[in-house]
């Protein structure tokens, strides 16, 4: 038997869904929004206004910093350059120690102490003309923070790291591996897949186990987007000349690869254990952009109207199902 | 943990404050058990719907030119009202329907390209092609009732008047068309619960809503491209100024809305903030355009909106900097002070106007 529909959880939807019924006065709407926390209160719009002044204060400060540091001021001498940083980055770690981690104020702390940590690798750099590559200069920074990310308990601490290492293995790969002007780097985009995807996993696994730190939405849509674009991108450049497919083995893989995880997203995405339908339309996204380049590849489309018409039908298709499909999703979730 | 707010619980707590008559609530169970089926249709499921649109409109005007059928500007224009008219009439008696609403989307989008395209050619005069494609973009806002079709309307609707102010050579009249686009976007998510219980407003408010936004947000991009003799000199502060007064009319507005007399301190500081804020950002209404649509956001309890304004400030914020006419030197210290006064600034806040609950 269905629950009576009084006693499921109120919602904003459902309260506007009666506001548009003609149920509930806009007066009688607003009320109810405001004590589900929707709509909010003065006391939320201080908080928001404290973190919004923290964070932009922040990073604006830290902006500036970097800023000046890239400026290589000649009055400045090593000595002095070496000193504000080390203070900086020194002062900023007590400060995040002594306010707690727990804060959002002693985790913005601890990422600005992460981000200046570069800078003074930089100027390390800049004075002492040492003549590693740039990708070590990454790499370093990468490691060099992770007691601090693996601490912090702080999303975007874990966001800075990633994208650390993945410029490192781009550097690395672009001035140790692969010479500028080779071939198309299929194994560098594979690379790219597997430490986002790892990623991506890890994240997965901590989101499902409750971690608290890691439930906002934002960082799993990144690390998703991320992981997906580096299997699309050999498989449409496979699509457009399929002379790599058999000049390049690693094309295959991609391929292969980029079919299986979107597959799997699919289903992960709609299974009991997790539901986003974000991520399920962000993989039929995918999926459109692909088809549609393969049908375009394979149709003679030089002078053959019907040719065009058939791209349009299949675009519009693929879109007419993808929407059938997300929204008889989104009902199945509903009423369960 | 808190124990979750069922809807009897607070349906109770709107009968106990007189929102809500007593006998309303079998009404309102009855409304629920039969339309709970119902969902409602995410921006991001309606996103890929205008992506794929788009996408379609191409293809199908490469297969309408190659068909050879259109030999002068008013057989588009012909075709183009055939296509208009035909995908109302497909739209009005197929509602359900996903694939013939998504192909009623496009051909009416190939229409109103090819009915553009055919005034433009006919005529040869901007402004009467830019009045028709607003007329247009009018009807098709009435008529057809569909949210992206709604939406597009309004951006198109405004690089029309966008086309007519240049034409005209009323080139500071983009302010006029900045403020307006501001006040609407504002009209339209405050009163957001008086447009819900309107038969008219309730289907309009959202794609108008976020039309408004969004078009704001574009036009605005024209203050950080770089010069180019396609785009006239304009006096950008001229937005700033409209653009200040709309934030400090919502700021009025929210501060009521919350119970803060207008002659308290902290209103005061609000507000003189504000200005400050203005004059030093003067040549950049982009960035106060943007806090505009994130106190919106908040407001309505919008993730959409606060992610586009996040979107819009950062974009207009790192214009900002890089077209600053001074050394890197400069640029960092302009920079740092800003953050430092910030910080500042919420450190003060704290101290005067303490948090009332606990933490962060």
């Amino acid at each position: 038997m269905p629950p009576d529909p009084l006693d499921t959880p109120s919602t904003s939807h459902r309260f506007c869904l009666l506001a548009r019924t003609h149920h509930l006065t806009p007066e009688a709407l607003e009320y109810a929004l405001r004590q589900m926390g929707t709509v909010p209160d003065r006391h939320a719009w201080r908080r928001f206004i404290d973190s919004l002044l923290l964070l932009l204060g922040t990073a604006l400060t830290l902006a500036g910093i970097i800023f000046f540091f890239a400026y290589n001021w000649a009055d400045m001498t090593h000595f002095t350059k070496f000193g504000v940083l080390q203070a900086g980055v020194f002062s900023l770690a007590l400060f995040a120690s002594l306010r707690g981690l727990e804060q959002l104020s002693g985790q913005s702390a601890l990422l600005a102490a992460a981000v200046l940590l570069g800078a003074l690798l930089a100027v390390y750099g800049q004075v002492y003309q040492t003549g590693a590559d740039v990708f070590s200069l990454f790499l370093t920074w990468a490691i060099l923070i992770t007691p601090w990310v693996l601490l912090g308990a702080f999303a975007p601490l874990w966001l800075l790291l990633l994208v650390l290492l993945n410029l490192s293995l781009i550097l690395y790969w672009e001035q140790i591996i692969n010479p500028p002007g080779s071939d198309p780097r299929t194994d560098l985009f594979l690379l790219l897949f597997l430490l986002n995807g790892v990623a991506l996993i890890a994240w997965e696994s901590a989101y499902r186990q409750g971690v608290a730190w890691l439930q906002s939405h934002w960082l799993g849509i990144l690390l998703f987007v991320a992981t997906l674009t580096f299997l699309m991108i050999p498989t449409l450049i496979t699509i457009i000349d399929f002379a790599h497919w058999q000049t390049h083995p690693l094309f295959s893989v991609a391929v292969v690869l980029y079919v299986a995880m979107t597959a799997f997203s699919l289903w992960y995405y709609r299974s009991q254990q997790r539901h986003d339908l974000l991520l399920l339309a962000i993989s039929l996204f995918g999926v459109l952009i692909v088809v549609t380049t393969l049908v375009a590849r394979l149709l003679p489309l030089g002078r053959e109207e019907i040719s065009w018409l058939v791209l349009a039908l299949v675009v519009i298709g693929q879109v007419s199902l993808a929407t059938k499909w997300l929204l008889l999703v989104n009902q199945k979730w509903q009423e369960a | 943990m808190t124990e979750q707010l069922t809807i009897r619980n607070m349906l109770d707590e709107l009968i106990a404050h007189n929102l809500l008559q007593p006998d309303q609530k079998a009404p309102i169970a009855d409304t629920l058990s039969t339309t709970s089926q119902e969902s409602i249709t995410p921006w991001f499921v309606n996103a890929l719907i205008a992506i794929g649109a788009w996408l379609s409109v191409i293809p199908f005007l490469v297969f309408i030119a190659l068909l050879e059928i259109i030999h002068t500007p008013v057989s588009a224009i012909l075709l183009g009202i055939v296509l208009i008219i035909g995908t109302i009439f497909l739209h009005q008696v197929n509602q359900k329907g996903l694939f013939l609403n998504q192909l009623a989307l496009v051909l009416n989008l190939t229409g109103q390209v090819l009915f553009i395209l055919g005034i433009a050619g006919e005529k040869h005069d901007v402004a009467t092609t830019a009045l028709a494609t607003w007329f247009l973009e009018i009807i098709l806002i009435g008529v057809y009732q569909n949210n992206i079709l709604r939406f597009l309307s309004v951006l198109i609707a405004t690089i029309a008047a966008l086309v007519l102010l240049y034409d005209f050579e009323i080139h500071q009249g983009i302010h006029l068309l900045i403020v307006l686009l501001a006040s609407g976007a504002v009209w339209y998510w405050i009163a957001e619960p008086q447009h819900l219980t309107d038969k008219m407003m309730a289907t309009l408010y959202q794609p108008l809503g976020y039309g408004f936004v969004i078009a704001l947000q574009t036009v605005l991009i024209l203050s950080i491209l770089p010069h180019s003799n396609a785009i006239p000199p304009l006096t950008w502060w001229f937005s700033t100024i409209g653009l200040t007064m709309v934030l400090l009319a919502l700021e009025y507005y929210l501060l009521r809305n919350n119970g803060i007399s207008i002659t308290a301190l902290k209103s005061y500081a609000i507000f003189v903030c504000t200005i400050l804020i203005g004059l030093l950002l003067h040549q950049s209404p982009g960035i106060i355009a943007a806090i505009i649509v994130l106190l919106l956001g908040y407001q309505r309890g919008n993730r959409v909106l606060m992610g586009l304004a996040i979107v819009f400030l950062s974009v207009f914020f790192i214009a900002y900097y890089y077209h600053l006419n001074i050394t890197l030197l400069m640029k960092s210290i302009t920079l740092m002070s800003a953050g430092v006064g910030l910080l500042v600034l919420r450190f003060v806040f704290k101290r005067v106007f303490p948090l009332s609950e606990r933490g962060e």
